[in-house]
């Protein structure tokens, strides 16, 4: 069933096996599959089924920091959620991610990358990715590695129909979630407002709040705030620890045809540094981007060679010219150490149903930049052990100078904030992604990972989700497959 | 061989291109033959070598580069 708001259901004092809250990635992937096992589901989108700028306006959120983009921009309110506009960039966390890497930051997941494996053939079917390649080393600290590209899946115009057809779900648009109710220790029903402003009392025997990498935060902070710290009540952590992968351009570089990049759809060739090297270095995973250019910026980047190396800059133009060197912008996305200050709080500005709005505050730190700067350099340094060409980095990534505030800055991936942990006093959820301390609310998506890794978040964001799914309808999880 | 340099791969070319040239098989096998050397070629000017990196204006140059 497909309900354009809570006016048209008749929830009577029903009990849903799940209650979802969010119709993004997480939540359509969640409602799908415990749907098709029959368990009866309620999926509650607070938006419509299209962009609507009313609806939308509800996203307005402050960022004190430096986010060049507004939270209403970059994240969308209606069925589908933010797949409605992502660019499709899938990559798989690696085994590293999950751990520790460098002492006193706080990376490690209570799981590992072989919880998570035996999901990954099913994610890949539900984003509908291409075959993985295997990573290739790039001399002995680093991996050219490759993207993945989901075409990219919308989930509200892909799944809708498989929705439709499930009928132990009940799909309600416009619903939005204000409130919920504790007792005992777990949830025992949540309050949710139609377009009229009637208010509803939903019932079921779990909930899973899939609203988002800022909306699971800022809600959790509001229904706790309201039941009197009944909700987290271990709230230290709570909205903290949000990351972003922080995308920069950090120099150009001229290669040699013969190097062995591979250029993918989009012109980028991507390399990583190995695990190995991440813990020798003491720095975070970063993806490098090497992005070609074209004849006329190659060639203005080795005249600018040439003022510094004239004999070099002369041997780069005339293999230019010969079409043996391409040139490349180098641009880097990379994982931002998770760190408490980074957090969404309540704001005093309210939204027009009464629920504080979000205020993010973010920031890069210069750990940040030692990350980037280490990644960078072993590329600048393998590069030229092997004559293939040579690399220039900004100013800014050497530490001449604070982070540009005109580039892309962010990935518009939005992590963490109710993170994961085994202890409650480290996180907001623990393995199963239940909120310690209650027996039945959970969050879904990557507000729970305690960081990021490099990788793109959506394909780690869909795992977890089929995860979760064979935990609420107890089914075990399948073998692990490593 | 030839990656590994040195007289023997060297000679190993020599010796075997005039030969190789003067066979049948007509221009799509020089070429083939001719491909495979350049490659070869590549192979051995990418192969690593010590760096004395050197940073200069952001540019990360080897000591010798003028």
């Amino acid at each position: 069933m497909f309900a354009e708001s809570l006016q048209q259901v008749a929830l009577g004092g029903r009990v849903f096996d799940v209650c979802l809250v969010g119709s993004g990635p997480a939540g359509i992937t969640l409602a799908a599959e415990l749907g098709a096992r029959g368990l009866s589901v309620l999926l509650l989108e607070a938006g419509g089924t299209q962009y609507d700028e009313a609806s939308q306006a509800m996203f307005e959120a402050e960022v004190v920091g430096p986010l060049p983009w507004a939270l209403d921009v970059n994240r969308l309110r209606y069925f589908g959620g933010t797949s409605n506009h992502w660019g499709g960039f899938c990559q798989a966390l690696e085994e590293i991610d999950f751990e520790s890497k460098v002492p006193g930051v706080d990376t490690e997941w209570p799981i590992r990358k072989r919880d998570l494996d035996p999901y990954k053939a099913r994610a890949e079917i539900v984003l509908e990715l291409p075959p993985a390649t295997p990573d290739q080393p790039f001399g002995e600290r680093l991996r050219l590695t490759t993207m993945r590209y989901s075409p990219p899946v919308n989930f509200g115009i892909k799944y809708r129909p498989v929705l439709e057809k499930l009928p132990s779900v009940t799909t309600v648009l416009q619903a939005c979630v204000v409130n919920m109710t504790e007792r005992d220790g777990e949830i025992v029903s949540l309050d949710a407002l139609a377009p009229d402003r009637s208010r509803h009392t939903v019932l079921a025997r779990r909930f899973v709040l899939c609203a988002g990498g800022v909306e699971n935060s800022r809600l959790l902070l509001w229904f706790n705030q309201q039941n009197g710290g009944r909700i987290v009540k271990e709230p230290r952590t709570l909205g903290r620890y949000w990351f972003e992968h922080p995308h920069f351009t950090i120099g150009e570089t001229f290669l040699d045809e013969s190097a062995p990049f591979v250029f993918d759809k989009w012109s980028i060739a991507w390399a990583n540094p190995t695990a190995q090297t991440l813990r020798e270095q003491g720095i975070l995973n970063a993806g490098l981007r090497v992005t070609r250019r074209n004849r006329e910026a190659s060639r203005q980047m080795i005249a600018d060679l040439a003022c510094i190396a004239p004999e070099l800059g002369q041997w780069a133009m005339a293999k230019l010219k010969r079409r043996l060197f391409c040139g490349a912008l180098m641009r880097a996305s990379w994982e931002q150490a998770p760190e408490p200050w980074n957090r969404v709080v309540l704001s005093a500005d309210r939204d027009t149903n009464g629920v504080p709005r979000a205020e993010l505050h973010w920031r890069l730190s210069d750990f940040d930049r030692r990350t980037i700067l280490g990644s960078a350099t072993l590329f600048a340094e393998e590069v030229l052990r092997r004559n293939y060409g040579r690399v220039r980095l900004d100013p800014w990534v050497l530490g001449r100078g604070s982070f540009p505030g005109d580039d892309e800055i962010k990935g518009n991936h939005h992590m963490g904030g109710t993170r994961m942990s085994r202890e409650p006093a480290r996180g907001v959820v623990d393995a199963d992604c239940r909120v310690h301390g209650l027996s039945n609310l959970y969050v879904g998506g990557s507000s729970v990972f305690p960081s990021g890794g490099a990788a793109n978040p959506t394909l780690t964001i869909v795992q977890l989700a089929l995860r979760l799914a064979d935990h609420l309808s107890g089914r075990p999880a399948p073998a692990s497959t490593v | 061989v030839f990656h590994q340099g040195g007289r023997s791969g060297t000679a190993t070319i020599m010796t075997l291109t005039p030969r190789f040239l003067r066979q049948p098989g007509g221009p799509n096998a020089r070429r083939g033959f001719i491909a495979t050397l350049l490659l070869l070629i590549g192979v051995r000017s990418a192969a690593p070598r010590p760096t004395g990196m050197v940073e200069r204006d952001g540019w990360f140059l080897d000591a010798s580069d003028r």
